[in-house]
């Protein structure tokens, strides 16, 4: 009977080695072979589904983000956007005149919110799924950045369908336009002063989605100017610096000859015209301000020793206007 | 005579203005980048990626001549096309093509200003006072925190596995403890009983 007690401790005492031994050797072999990796992450969602019979339900748009650049005014770009709905009802109850797309800059602050009714045609359809394909048209003055790509439709019970999971990429677009490019004075003589150029104001627009300067005075619009050389003899010029802008006209002196905001242009060094700014804009409402600058030249003072000949950029490089 | 020689500079001045009126007309171009200032082009340490930016003359009625020139930051961005001057037909765009590198040492968060300048390539007749157009292209590109390590995460699952190691060796041994502890005791409380 004793013997029978201690055989029975020793066989527990050895059960219980044995089972702390194979509990150590599933340890080691669990963290050698990266098996505890794969089964002790544990991640828990809360997943909300609403499944209502017989309702559409809009799955995917689009494929995930797409991305693009708009065109150069006054050009508008197109951009077909997709997307599909099930319905378990099947796709005969969509209304198919409600489908639709919004799109919205994220962020953007007086930015329009791009949608088209009836731009949206069903071009795909088996009996629980329908593909609709829209025409979206932007304008070359829509912010850069991500949009907010919202599709809806109804069925015929007026059930809504609704999915702005996606994103539209769209690239940023700098670029102004300029006219005219040749500037005119009227005839002068030499030692004229204040004289202002007779084809001016040389129109600046903004054909892209980018804000060129600020109210605050940050214009980044710059000047580069170069003499004048004389065609004749170029030892003669007319030199950058007796050059002026302004962003206005008028006055006695005229304002543009008073410094102007771009002071006195430097030869071969680009000039900030500080009261410059391009705003973007659909600048064909015919507002000035929207989208527009302009730019008023005058000659401070010509030289009292300047001969008779035509003077030019003809041995010179053209002035460059920059915006950056 | 002074009156006589202040009429001939006159017209030979009006003369050579004159000329410019005739030949006014409209500059337009404009590039589109998917990288402006406030949104960068972000890398990982000694990453290299290669982008374009698009040249657009879609209204010109002539064919426009660019010259692009980085002017910022070189040392992390280069143009790759054989010129660096693009022609890009009325009508139509070009890609200019450009690869950026951030060096391996560069520290997480750096960043890079870039910039290239697009200047329009125009050549003065007689006569002219011409103009040019430019645009100059500004971003930064950061470098990029580098992604999770695997290291932390094993060093991490080593120590919780030598921690779970050492408390089962610890409570064996224990046990093993208590257990010959009791042995002898019950032996000798089985001799007694065997003497009465």
């Amino acid at each position: 009977m004793k013997k029978g007690k201690e055989f029975e401790g020793n066989k527990n005492k050895r059960v219980f080695i044995f089972i702390f031994l194979l509990l150590i050797g599933v340890i080691a072999f669990g963290y050698f072979t990266g098996f505890f990796g794969k089964i002790t992450v544990l991640v828990t969602k809360n997943l909300g589904i609403n499944i209502t019979i017989g309702v559409p339900f809009i799955n995917e748009v689009m494929n995930g983000t797409a991305t693009m650049s708009l065109a150069q005014a006054p050009l508008s770009t197109s951009r077909e956007i997709n997307f599909t709905v099930y319905n378990v009802a099947g796709t005969q109850f969509l209304n198919d005149s409600t489908a639709k797309i919004n799109i919205t800059l994220i962020g953007g602050v007086g930015e329009v919110v791009r949608n088209q009714t009836g731009a949206c045609t069903r071009y795909n359809s088996s009996a629980n799924y329908a593909t609709y394909t829209c025409n979206m048209t932007m304008w070359w003055f829509d912010g850069s950045g991500y949009w907010n790509i919202s599709a809806s439709i109804l069925d015929n019970n007026s059930n809504a369908a609704y999915n702005s999971s996606t994103t539209l990429f769209v690239g940023a677009t700098t670029g102004f336009e300029m006219s005219p490019v040749n500037l005119t004075w009227p005839g002068m003589g030499a030692g004229s002063i204040n004289q202002t150029s007779d084809n001016d104001p040389m129109n600046l627009t903004n054909i892209g989605n980018q804000l060129v300067g600020n109210a605050s005075g940050t214009s980044n619009i710059s000047i580069n100017a170069t003499d004048l050389k004389g065609e004749t003899n170029n030892l003669f010029m007319l030199y950058a610096e007796n050059f002026s802008v302004w962003t206005a006209t008028g006055g006695s002196p005229p304002i543009e000859c008073d410094g102007g905001s771009a002071g006195n242009l430097s030869k071969n060094m680009f000039a900030n015209t500080t009261s410059a700014v391009l705003p973007k804009g659909n600048y064909t409402i015919g507002d000035i301000n929207t989208g527009r600058e302009q730019l008023w030249y005058c000659l401070r003072i010509a030289g009292a020793d300047l001969p008779s000949q035509a003077y030019s950029t003809l041995n010179m490089t053209p002035w460059t206007i920059k915006i950056y | 005579m002074k009156n006589a020689n202040k009429m001939m500079v006159r017209k030979g001045i009006l003369a050579g203005l004159i000329a410019l009126i005739c030949i006014s007309s409209i500059s337009a171009f404009a590039v589109s980048s998917d990288y402006w200032g406030g949104h960068s082009l972000q890398l990982n340490p000694g990453e290299t990626k290669e982008f374009s930016l698009t040249l657009q003359n879609l209204v010109g009625t002539s064919d426009l001549r660019v010259k692009a020139l980085v002017t910022s930051g070189s040392a992390v961005l280069k143009l790759v096309d054989s010129s660096n001057v693009y022609v890009v037909p009325a009508g139509e765009k070009k890609n200019v093509n450009l690869i950026a590198t951030i060096p391996i040492n560069s520290k997480p968060g750096q960043a890079y200003n870039v910039k290239i300048d697009f200047s329009e390539v125009r050549e003065s007749s007689s006569g002219e006072f011409g103009f040019g157009t430019a645009i100059g292209q500004n971003f930064d590109i950061i470098t990029m925190l580098p992604p999770e390590q695997e290291p932390t995460g094993v060093n991490k699952n080593l120590m919780l596995f030598i921690i779970i190691g050492i408390a089962l060796i610890v409570i064996t041994i224990l046990i093993l403890k208590k257990t010959k502890k009791r042995k002898p005791h019950k032996k000798v409380g089985s001799h007694k009983k065997r003497k009465r």
